[in-house]
């Protein structure tokens, strides 16, 4: 079976997220949905040589992240899993390219973040504390650093947050589960809602 | 609200852990009798001792092994697979059978 290009018409994805019912509107932590922006994961023990092949920079512990090109997100989520999410959505061609690179590759599989997950960006002072109100570990900067990741619950929904720094600003991103996002984004933006 | 230490991840709250059942060595499923394989599939025996078990870190989709004492549910040790199993365990089909052929 001929399988499905999953970075084939970006332009035809669509985002069910109701972003109207939003409390962030005043706060000082600012929210973005980059959801629809293409990403794409791999996972298996030939994904490192892979990635490096294409040019691509790599963290080289599990759980770190780094910034490639201003604003491509290169995630190592453990020592043979990766992830490459794109924040601005201006790296959609490199991301198509590597995953058709991909293909017929031993010990390289191609996980489909790019429909399983949501995609959401927080900025600003208050973020870490923000974030301490719904979940467990420590995000603050002096035990969190920029590069850092974390897998762990959301406001009790499962989520992979990681801090960058882009253009002179940090800010934390956040990938959850594509089908709790609706209820995740409330969540986040009720609980960003009293810092003003 | 119990802490455990995820190999990948460090501690975690107990919450974030699915178990994922005792560790046991695979009889050959091929020459086995269906007791022996019974035993392995169904059956783990409940006394007092350090256990080893399979945990999965749900947020990260992460399989790892914990060594846990049953009376008093003490984590003792928790470690990646790769220090059990180094290789890849390959599942031979079973010879098709004399009546099966013949349908």
């Amino acid at each position: 079976m001929e399988s499905f290009n999953l970075s084939s018409v970006p332009s035809l994805r669509k985002n069910m997220l109701d972003l109207t019912h939003s409390g962030l509107s005043n706060a000082s932590i600012k929210s973005q949905d980059c959801t629809v922006h293409s990403r794409v994961g791999f996972r298996g023990m030939g994904v490192e040589n892979f990635l490096t092949s294409q040019g691509l920079p790599i963290p080289s512990e599990p759980n770190q992240s780094l910034l490639f090109d201003e604003s491509l997100v290169v995630l190592r989520l453990s020592k043979s899993e990766f992830w490459l999410v794109d924040i601005e959505n201006t790296h959609h061609e490199l991301i198509e390219t590597l995953e058709l690179g991909a293909k017929g590759l031993d010990d390289v599989y191609r996980l489909f973040c790019q429909h399983s997950h949501a995609c959401f960006l927080f900025k600003g002072e208050q973020t870490a504390t923000m974030f301490s109100k719904v979940c467990g570990v420590d995000l603050r900067r002096s035990v969190f650093p920029i590069g850092s990741i974390a897998q762990t619950s959301v406001a009790r929904t499962n989520a992979i947050v990681t801090r960058q720094e882009g253009k002179g600003k940090e800010y934390f991103l956040l990938l959850s589960d594509l089908a709790s996002s609706q209820y995740l984004w409330e969540a986040l933006a009720d609980a960003a809602s009293e810092f003003v | 609200m119990k802490i455990m230490n995820c190999p990948l991840n460090g501690p975690r709250n107990i919450s974030e852990f699915v178990y994922g059942g005792e560790v046991k060595a695979m009889p050959n499923a091929l020459t086995c009798s269906d007791k022996e394989w019974a035993e392995y599939v169904f059956y783990s025996e409940n006394t007092i001792r350090v256990v080893t078990e399979w945990w999965f870190h749900s947020p990260s989709g992460y399989w790892f092994i914990a060594e846990r004492h049953t009376a008093s549910d003490e984590i003792l040790k928790t470690y990646d697979p790769s220090e059990l199993f180094n290789k890849r365990v390959e599942f031979e089909s079973a010879p098709e059978s004399a009546e099966e052929k013949t349908v």
